[in-house]
């Protein structure tokens, strides 16, 4: 099924000199990781809030699991699609555990049934329920802090998952440890998760299909190894140049 | 006035007035409450406001800076004549003290909202007012909160000046104490300010941990450093406040002991004995009267004596007398019931002429200073009620007004209420005054407030110009409780040897000064508004044929 589809979607900001996000089309299939490669004012980021109407296009429609978006009030949209950001976003004044239950307790689920998901999520996200639950975000470091609000963005079990440069803030060691952690949450639910990332080398890593966004363009949409084998263009040739391939160092793009 | 005396009087006061103590304390504490929450009502939703609108808030949080700079004192005034005296203008001024630092403070806190939360929660599908209520709103607290105890802190204090225009509270008790010299009431009334904001400040920061369960987000994981600044922050204002205190004690000390032995530094003259052809200093107390008294004489004596004279002027009552025994004047205008009360402290006479006798005897034994002849006019004390009043009720003396009490609102300027020769004199001989209702105000104010039908009785001196005013009515000492305090000059014995012709020509100007006069001149000054040395010129002009 597809879960996300473009259809010639165009985001302009008033007074820009051109579009952020210009004449995109795509699907993606349900179940997918789809990472989004490319430098800061490719688009990538305006194309992630667009489907969570953070933003809304001027032009075409976007389409989750075949409604379209615009037909939907945007509150309960959101209350279906995880967000996760490289500022993290932790309420200071709440726990871990009422930062994780905020979407839950929305939705009016019981107080058994929260509790039994905050332990559940923090476990997936390789925090100790028993250490973390009733920490402050202030007592916690950044990669624990990220973790937290992935196990937020996770609480009500969404369809859709929309990360925007999650890992973006937090040192290598941790950042790679995360990553692997995210593949296998992904790997265990298989949500459809979008990814925005411009560390050429994560990209590869999570996404098993790459966008890669230039100029608010899609310059192309497949998979790591096809993109490797087969670059669309000298932008995306220089691209995986400059990161030395797949299995290269890490580099960003941009940079 | 030694220590011991003072503490003495400090207990008796908490002995036989608590009642008052504790009523001013509950006003003060209910005036402030109340200005608070005025300045939370508009400061809090207004700084909301301002927090999402970037040009209202440098219009607005600029305008409320300016304004802070206003002295609180200058926006009670300035109430006046437009919300009358008493509670409402207090309040108002108050309020707009306290705006600011609500205002500022909410404006920040709401802009200061980190975007990335923001975003968060919109993006997980919070609506609007779920984000103000969850996140916003307790995000902001703490700073709203801070902002709300500086505005208490600040009220607190400046609810004293609200005494000044008859909203009561702790000011009372000190403008009392300011009015009497009387160092306890003082100590007591500026030392309950002091521990009124402190305490709040206390329980406020008490209210603020339980309420707010974290502080700073980034204070403990970032660096111990912005702890220990905050820190010093908080020593900073216990220090501040601790020396709040000590100026308001040593300010006690030092009124109370310029009270004690007058002030010599404010009396310029000469201090060689007065020569052949020196000129004759004459001094003058600090109120219109006094001033128009000593210019009249000072023109006399120019006139008629072909004398020089020097002019020191505006000395403080408390001082005057002391200035011309330590030689610094020559002769001032006096009263005989002050000489007999206040200088000598003898027990109280009501037969002008016992009163005048026993001064003139009293100070030359004592002092060397003798008393010219007394004039006719009388200035002492009083009460004056409205027109309206005195025909409703038929009040025409004491007596009446003692019986009519209950349908009387009375002003005081507050030490009427205390000294001797006030309330409590009335009350032995006249029975108690139960009045309708009595409000503290400063005594300049007392005449706009019977004009403006807010009180109908205040305490006046006999010979005050506004008193010429037809709506208002002195009422008669029937009973005869209060001193004459007939005006004659006193002077210093050398003087009257050196210029023999001094005493006749004050006594025949003298002669001619009875209170309907005198009043007049008075209210040429402070009803008219014309300047006294003007007034004095014209009047001795229409009597120096006659002199």
């Amino acid at each position: 099924m597809i879960a996300i589809s473009f259809d010639g979607v165009v985001k302009r900001f008033p007074g820009a000199a051109r579009n952020a996000v210009d004449r995109v089309s795509l699907e993606i299939e349900e179940g997918e990781l789809i990472t989004v490669l490319g430098a800061s004012g490719s688009g990538k980021t305006t194309l992630l809030k667009m489907v969570n109407r953070l933003f809304e296009p001027n032009e075409g429609t976007i389409c989750l699991f075949g409604e379209n978006i615009m037909d939907k009030d945007p509150v309960k949209l959101r209350r279906g699609i995880g967000y996760v950001i490289q500022q993290i976003g932790l309420f200071p004044h709440m726990t871990v555990r009422e930062n994780i239950a905020t979407i839950p307790r929305i939705l009016k689920w019981d107080r058994a049934r929260i509790g039994v998901r905050v332990d559940e999520l923090l476990s997936l996200v390789n925090l100790d329920p028993d250490e973390f639950r009733e920490r402050y975000p202030a007592q916690l470091s950044g990669g624990q802090q990220q973790r937290v609000g992935l196990a937020r963005a996770l609480a009500a079990d969404p369809a859709v998952m929309l990360m925007d440069e999650p890992f973006g803030a937090i040192d290598a060691i941790n950042r790679s440890n995360l990553q692997d952690e995210l593949l296998a949450i992904h790997g265990k639910h298989k949500r459809t998760y979008l990814f925005v990332t411009h560390d050429v080398a994560e990209a590869f890593k999570l996404g098993n299909r790459v966008l890669v966004m230039d100029g608010g363009r899609v310059k192309q949409f497949d998979t790591p190894q096809r993109i490797v084998d087969d670059p669309a263009d000298d932008f995306v040739r220089e691209l995986l140049a400059s990161s030395g391939g797949r299995h290269g160092q890490s580099a960003r793009v941009g940079n | 006035m030694n220590q011991t005396g003072l503490i003495e009087k400090i207990v008796e006061y908490f002995q036989n007035r608590s009642d008052v103590y504790l009523e001013a304390v509950a006003r003060h504490l209910l005036i402030s409450a109340a200005a608070v929450c005025v300045a939370c009502a508009v400061g809090i939703p207004l700084g909301i406001f301002c927090a999402g609108n970037a040009k209202m808030r440098t219009l607005v949080t600029g305008l409320f800076s300016t304004l802070r700079i206003v002295p609180s004192l200058a926006v009670l005034l300035l109430c006046i004549p437009l919300i009358g005296t008493g509670l409402a203008p207090a309040l108002v001024a108050l309020s707009f003290l306290a705006i600011p630092p609500v205002l500022i403070n909410t404006t920040q806190a709401f802009a200061g909202v980190p975007s990335s939360v923001l975003e968060t929660a919109a993006g997980m599908g919070m609506g609007g007012a779920r984000i103000f209520w969850k996140v916003k709103a307790p995000l902001s607290l703490p700073i709203v909160l801070t902002g709300i105890k500086t505005a208490v802190v600040e009220v607190i204090a400046s609810a004293t000046l609200a005494a000044y225009i008859g909203a009561g509270g702790l000011g009372n008790i000190i403008f009392t104490g300011l009015g009497l010299l009387r160092a306890d009431l003082l100590l007591i009334g500026g030392i309950s300010v002091a521990l009124l904001s402190v305490l709040t400040d206390f329980f406020l920061n008490r209210l603020e941990r339980r309420i707010v369960r974290y502080r700073d987000p980034n204070a403990k994981m970032k660096t111990e450093g912005r702890l220990g600044h905050m820190k010093k922050q908080l020593k900073k204002r216990w220090f501040g406040r601790m020396t709040a205190v000590a100026l308001i004690l040593g300010m006690t000390v030092l009124l109370s002991a310029c009270g004690g032995d007058g002030g010599d530094g404010n009396v310029s003259g000469d201090d060689a004995d007065v020569g052949s052809g020196a000129p004759v200093r004459i001094g003058s107390k600090d109120f219109t009267e006094n001033l128009i008294l000593a210019e009249i004489y000072a023109l006399a004596l120019e006139d008629k004596g072909g004398l020089a004279v020097d002019r020191t002027f505006s000395l403080a009552s408390s001082s005057v007398h002391t200035a011309l025994v330590s030689d610094e004047i020559d002769l001032y205008p006096e009263y005989t019931g002050t000489g007999l009360l206040s200088v000598l402290q003898l027990d109280l006479l009501t037969d002008p002429q016992e009163v005048y006798d026993t001064v003139k005897e009293a100070y030359e034994d004592r002092f060397d200073l003798i008393w010219l002849d007394y004039a006719q006019a009388n200035d002492g004390q009083g009460i004056a009620v409205t027109k309206a009043v005195s025909d409703e009720y038929g009040v025409r003396t004491i007596s009446d007004l003692q019986k009519q009490a209950a349908n009387i609102r009375f002003a005081s300027q507050g030490e009427f209420d205390e000294r001797e020769d006030g309330i409590p004199a009335l009350e032995a001989v006249y029975g108690p005054f139960a009045f309708k209702s009595s409000v503290v105000i400063d005594n300049a104010l007392k005449y706009d407030m019977l004009l403006n039908g807010e009180a109908d009785a205040a305490p006046a001196y006999t010979s005050e110009g506004q008193l010429v005013n037809p709506a208002f009515v002195l009422l008669e000492d029937d009973r005869q409780v209060w001193p004459p305090y007939n005006i004659a000059p006193v002077a210093r014995a050398s003087i009257l040897e050196t210029y023999p012709e001094i005493a006749d020509i004050l006594n025949a100007v003298n002669a001619l000064i009875d209170t309907p006069t005198i009043t007049s001149l008075n209210a040429e000054v402070d009803v008219d508004g014309k300047e006294y040395e003007e007034v004095a010129k014209a009047y001795y002009d229409s009597i120096k044929d006659s002199i």
